[in-house]
């Protein structure tokens, strides 16, 4: 008796696996596949478990709606009257559903995956990764597509990593096993582990053989950011910069310029006196600077200031041996910080990243926060929601802030792709073609379109697609010429060394405990933060020789 | 290796059903003589070396796939934690002990960060586990209550069972956030200088453990609740002649019957907390405000997987495990003498 | 207070007695309600944050009157490979479950039954190895597992995974509360050791080996770096690494990613419901033999 349960209960779960196997078996489409198997839970809920509320209630919901079903029809599944019979309305509306689940994708405000196109027989393929997710890494499989459908003697295979972060580890655990994509995009912090893992081919090297006349076309800073040793080692591809992000509509209200594009640290705290809005308690409702613990923006206005990150020249002409960012530049920076929130002009949201980085976004997009710093590249995000959000905020734009009298520039961030050696001659020659044709002006211009990326190249904005898209996002012509004004010199360069990641945890780090006040004195912190930093890197380089 | 080589010969020696056969050559001599003496020899011999055969055959499996996965692995990694080792994992220079003086802050640095990882992680599981444990033990007996739908409710206690530590780190990384202002009141009531309970060095670690309790409490509470109902109910009727109701039932009957149970869910939760990590890196992400939440295994994947600094990764692991075995062996030893085995 | 209550019983008079014992069952009811809604306030919480259309800003409640469903098509639509990603870790957590089963059941009933040399040894190795954090077993795994050409594959996903500490430590208290007599009374009689694990000692376990399923089936379902690691085509991923990508997009999109988190739980969710029936069963009537 007692076996006979504990068997059936084996043959049940059994049974749903090979349903599930069979009905993807026999599914060619993947649309179709998807709600079946939706509505075969939904039905085994249904004739099963009557207590399965919130299970059957959140699989109905999606099966409905997307058969076409109006919201409310939803709304008395979700409600809670999960009996047997409404389950098997669903399981009914859901053997319909594969047409309209297209239907319902449209209408979506996300995009779709893209899908990759098949390889051409006789192509040769290459392996692709790549760190980007959501819409940007749509964009990433379109912009793959449009190079194989360009062409039918090489085919890449582009595969998606969770993260930026996940593509480089990956990457580093799989050199001991010798199974390397052909391409890759790395961020910007990993330049020199990837000149140290020996397995990459420079892109100067392919460019000096064709003799290309392509580097005096990319923007300077790009190509600066990315060559090292005087070898530019990695193609450029999504490129960024920081800016400081304003609610024109809230400096308006105050009497600030709103098209002022230069900031000193003593006018941001001016403007932020007058932009802070508090109630009755004195909690702030309306901060004037609200800000996250972002390494990155500390690196920037190190640049700005014209200070080095990391010594000698960070490292750009030989090995960085020695961590230097707790020098004046930092302390201005974190002092600068420490007054907006001792002040009560701003709050600081925490460490950059997840969460708090959606709340620093959040707050801005809805008004309740009047400047912050950002990439360039959430422009859009920041327009596309605070016209959701509606529309009380004007998104502006201007460079980072300084001290008086700095005069450095910005650095730029993002990822670019590298060439590892692993695959036959055919596939480097097929990489190399790949990388070479991602940066052609068109597809530039196609891609900072559909990104808010910089272009990496001049001859991009030559192009009618990029000057459309300028024309509708004025804003970013702000941060092209924070670009285009920053001084060319080892500080604007930025830093190349080993242990940038766990360097930017460090600052992050010190910079929170300054602000809590576990320091006395910013350079305090900062020199804790590099001691560390410093052992970490020394470290690293005695191995990497 | 002789391990597992040993038993497979026997095997093949004894079938299935002669269960009184013995090891060695003894048995081959054994077989020609009378039926008596067979069974009596080698069971005077040695009783438990005769079963020692088909413990390994039983033992077999989980053991192989351990070596092959988990102790030849392990035992690399104690090995790379005496060396410095390149970004792909390779050693390159001997170390000696200087990783392991580091961490417990023997080099003479000063520098204790590591030692209060420590700390923080015993921290964290004092924080867990006996509210854990108290939770699942609560619930577990408002489960039993006889009411229709307990079953329902029972469903719902076990339902964060189903939700990967992962997942759940998504969902409460979102309702610490300020701009949901689910626990916006709690902050404003403790007057913290940060705007989430996550972001302030005094809070971070309880808003986490606080989680770690829902996310562990449907599995806590399946487990005890199969506790309490192995408990035979004749005893709660005996109990009753006695006078032994509520509360005193509970404490008479329940409590220590229940106690392989709850040390069992002891030690497997203090293990847990001590190898916790998802959620620190889903809600924190970083050694969080002022180091508050740097749990070891934390620091153990900042080092892995940040700076692949795998010789030091290793040594904080070979600590960890040090600590989790003594621990445990404490444990072990204090509580198996007043656990009541039926 | 029960107590006194119960002492005092007999005196009073039964409609007394009566009202008592509703106004116990009504207190029972809140409390269980209670603590229903605090258990389940993060999953309605998500499913909250879910239907409330693509916001920034969202509120802790929905505006009941304009629920956007339509956000699980969407997930289901901007990733194609969802549906896979769930059977890929249907297959993997259930041949895992099984595996465990099988090999903690042997060693358990080793450890518990038979008599040995070297016992508590085999019982320490099995222990140590929860005590071992993954990190440090995860390069030395992901090589051997590329060198046997295991990318990639179920095995690959399978293998390390088919024995379990935590298994062994659970059956192993369990068997411990199941009579010694038992064992001996049925050796005596002629019932083989193999048999009076599979007659005897497994029909009584229900409990255990279904609390070891659902925890087994669950943990791999949960898993998160080795799939990524040692998987490189997106067609083999799990739903776990599968998933990910959509919490990590630039700009956070609350709806999506609770959403898509909603998706991934609701399998182990109806499997824990259907279980649960099963296991809340067998732990009523399996567990008083013992």
């Amino acid at each position: 008796m007692k076996r006979t349960r504990n068997l059936g209960q084996l043959l049940a779960l059994g049974l749903v696996t090979l349903l599930l196997t069979g009905l993807l078996a026999a599914c060619g489409d993947s649309t179709a596949t998807t709600t079946t198997v939706a509505s075969t839970t939904a039905a085994v809920v249904g004739t099963t478990a009557a207590g399965a509320t919130t299970a059957a209630s959140a699989a109905a919901a999606k099966t409905t709606t997307a058969a076409g079903t109006t919201a409310t029809g939803a709304t008395t599944v979700a409600a809670g009257t999960t009996t047997a019979a409404s389950a098997t309305t669903v399981a009914a509306g859901a053997t319909t559903a594969a047409s309209a689940t297209t239907t319902a994708a449209v209408a979506a405000p996300t995009p779709t995956a893209v899908a990759p196109i098949p390889q051409p027989a006789g192509s040769v393929k290459i392996t692709f990764w790549y760190g980007l997710t959501g819409a940007l890494g749509n964009v990433v499989q379109q912009t793959v597509n449009k190079y194989n459908s360009s062409q039918s003697k090489y085919y890449v295979e582009a595969i998606q990593q969770p993260s930026y972060d996940d593509t480089i580890n990956k990457l580093n655990t799989s050199l001991a096993g010798a199974t390397l994509p052909n391409v890759a995009q790395i961020y910007d912090i990993g330049t020199q582990r990837m000149i140290d893992t020996k397995k990459i081919l420079p892109v100067q090297d392919f460019i000096d053989k064709e003799q290309l006349n392509i580097i005096s076309d990319l923007e300077p800073a790009v190509a600066s950011y990315y060559t090292v040793g005087g070898k530019l080692y990695s193609m450029p591809f999504n490129s960024s910069a920081p800016v400081m992000y304003f609610d024109k509509n809230a400096f308006k209200e105050v009497g600030l310029d709103p098209e002022k594009k230069i900031w000193t640290y003593d006018e941001v705290l001016e403007a932020a006196k007058k932009l802070v809005k508090k109630d009755a308690s004195g909690k702030i409702i309306r901060g004037g600077v609200d800000f996250t613990l972002y390494s990155w923006i500390f690196e920037q206005e190190l640049a700005t200031q014209g200070a080095v990150f990391a010594a000698p020249d960070n490292g750009r002409n030989a090995r960085a041996t020695n961590l230097a960012f707790n020098n004046d530049a930092g302390t201005n920076w974190l002092n600068f910080l420490k007054k907006i929130q001792d002040d009560g002009l701003g709050r600081s949201w925490g460490r950059d990243g997840g969460a708090n980085s959606s709340t620093r976004d959040a707050k801005f997009v809805t008004g309740e926060t009047a400047i912050t710093f950002n990439s360039i590249a959430g422009l859009r995000g920041y327009i596309s929601s605070a016209a959701q959000a509606g529309g009380k905020v004007d998104v502006g734009v201007a460079y980072i802030p300084r001290p008086t009298g700095a005069k450095g520039g910005v650095i730029i961030g993002g990822a670019s792709f590298w060439i590892t050696n692993t695959g036959t001659p055919e596939q480097q020659a097929a990489s190399w073609d790949f990388v070479k044709w991602t940066a052609l002006p068109e597809i530039q211009a196609y891609w900072s379109s559909n990104t808010g990326y910089y272009p990496i190249r001049k001859g991009a904005y030559d192009v009618q697609e990029m000057k459309d898209t300028l024309a509708k996002y004025p804003q970013f012509n702000v941060a092209i010429e924070q670009l285009r004004a920053t001084e060319p010199s080892s500080a604007t360069q930025g830093a190349v060394f080993g242990t940038f990641v766990s360097t930017r945890q460090a600052i992050e780090g010190a910079m929170e405990q300054f602000l809590a006040g576990k320091f006395p004195t910013a350079k305090a912190a900062l020199d804790d933060a590099a001691s560390k930093s410093n052992d970490t890197l020394s470290e690293y380089n005695s191995t990497v020789k | 290796m002789s391990l597992i080589d040993k038993p497979q010969k026997e095997t093949v020696r004894f079938p299935d059903n002669r269960r009184d056969s013995s090891v060695g050559e003894m048995t081959e001599i054994t077989l020609g003589l009378t039926n008596q003496r067979r069974v009596a020899v080698p069971q005077r011999l040695n009783p438990r070396w005769k079963e020692l055969g088909w413990a390994l055959l039983y033992i077999s499996p989980a053991l192989l796939i351990f070596l092959v996965f988990t102790y030849f692995p392990f035992i690399r990694s104690v090995w790379l934690s005496f060396y410095v080792t390149t970004p792909t994992g390779e050693p390159a220079r001997f170390n000696d002990v200087k990783y392991y003086s580091r961490i417990l802050n023997l080099d003479g640095s000063g520098r204790d960060e590591y030692l209060k990882s420590i700390l923080t992680t015993v921290q964290f599981s004092l924080m867990v586990v006996p509210l854990g444990i108290i939770t699942a033990l609560a619930l577990a007996v408002l489960a039993t209550a006889k009411v229709r739908i307990i079953g329902v409710f029972r469903t719902i206690f076990t339902s964060s069972v189903a939700i990967s530590v992962a997942s759940a780190s998504v969902i409460w990384s979102l309702i610490y956030t300020p701009t949901i202002k689910v626990t916006q009141w709690l902050v404003d009531l403790l007057h913290l200088k940060s705007e989430s309970l996550l972001n302030d060095a005094s809070t971070a670690l309880l808003a986490v453990a606080f989680m770690t309790v829902w996310s562990a409490l449907g599995f806590n509470f399946i487990i005890t609740l199969s506790g309490i109902q192995a408990i035979p109910q004749d005893l709660y009727e005996s109990g009753r002649i006695d006078g032994a109701n509520g509360w005193t039932g509970f404490r008479y009957i329940t409590l220590p019957l229940l106690t392989p149970t709850l040390m069992f869910l002891f030690i497997i939760s203090t293990i847990q907390c001590f190898q916790a990590f998802t959620q620190f890196n889903v809600m924190i992400g970083n050694e969080g405000p002022d180091n508050s939440t740097n749990v070891m295994v934390y620091s153990l994947f900042t080092a892995f997987w940040k700076d692949n600094r795998y010789g030091f990764a290793s040594a904080i692991s070979v600590v960890l495990f040090a600590i989790l075995i003594i621990l445990t062996v404490i444990q072990y030893r204090v509580l198996d003498k007043r656990v009541h085995y039926q | 207070m029960s107590r006194e209550l119960s002492r005092t019983a007999p005196e009073i008079s039964p409609g007394l007695y009566r009202t008592i014992q509703i106004v116990k069952s009504i207190a029972v009811y809140f409390l269980l309600i209670l603590a229903a809604l605090i258990v389940l306030f993060p999953l309605l919480f998500s499913l909250s944050l879910a239907v409330q259309g693509p916001t920034i800003a969202p509120n802790l409640l929905p505006d009941f009157s304009n629920l956007d469903f339509s956000v699980f098509g969407q997930a289901f639509a901007r990733e194609k490979n969802l549906g896979r990603w769930i059977v890929n870790s249907f297959v993997v957590s259930i041949a895992v479950t099984l595996g465990q089963l099988v090999t903690s059941a042997l060693a358990a009933y080793a450890l518990v039954t038979l008599k040995f040399p070297g016992k508590s040894l085999f019982l320490f190795l099995f222990l140590g190895t929860l005590m071992i954090p993954w990190e440090s077993t995860i390069v030395p795994n992901y090589l051997s597992v590329t060198s046997w050409g295991w990318k990639d594959s179920y095995q690959g996903l399978i293998a390390p995974f088919l024995a379990s500490g935590f298994g062994i430590f659970l059956l192993r208290q369990y068997f411990m509360t199941i009579p010694r007599d038992l064992y001996e009374a049925a050796t005596i009689d002629g019932c083989g050791r193999t048999r009076y694990l599979w007659s005897i000692l497994i029909p009584l376990s229900r409990p255990a080996l279904g609390t070891l399923a659902v925890y087994a089936f669950l943990n791999t379902w949960n898993q998160y770096y080795w799939p990524l690691l040692i998987i490189d085509d997106p067609v083999w991923r799990t739903t776990q690494v599968g998933i990910t990508a959509f919490r990590s997009s630039e700009i956070q999109v609350y709806n999506l990613q609770m959403a898509a988190t909603i998706i991934v739980l609701l399998p182990t969710l109806i499997l824990l419901i259907l279980g649960q029936r099963q296991l809340v069963r067998g732990l009523t009537e399996g567990a008083l033999k013992g």
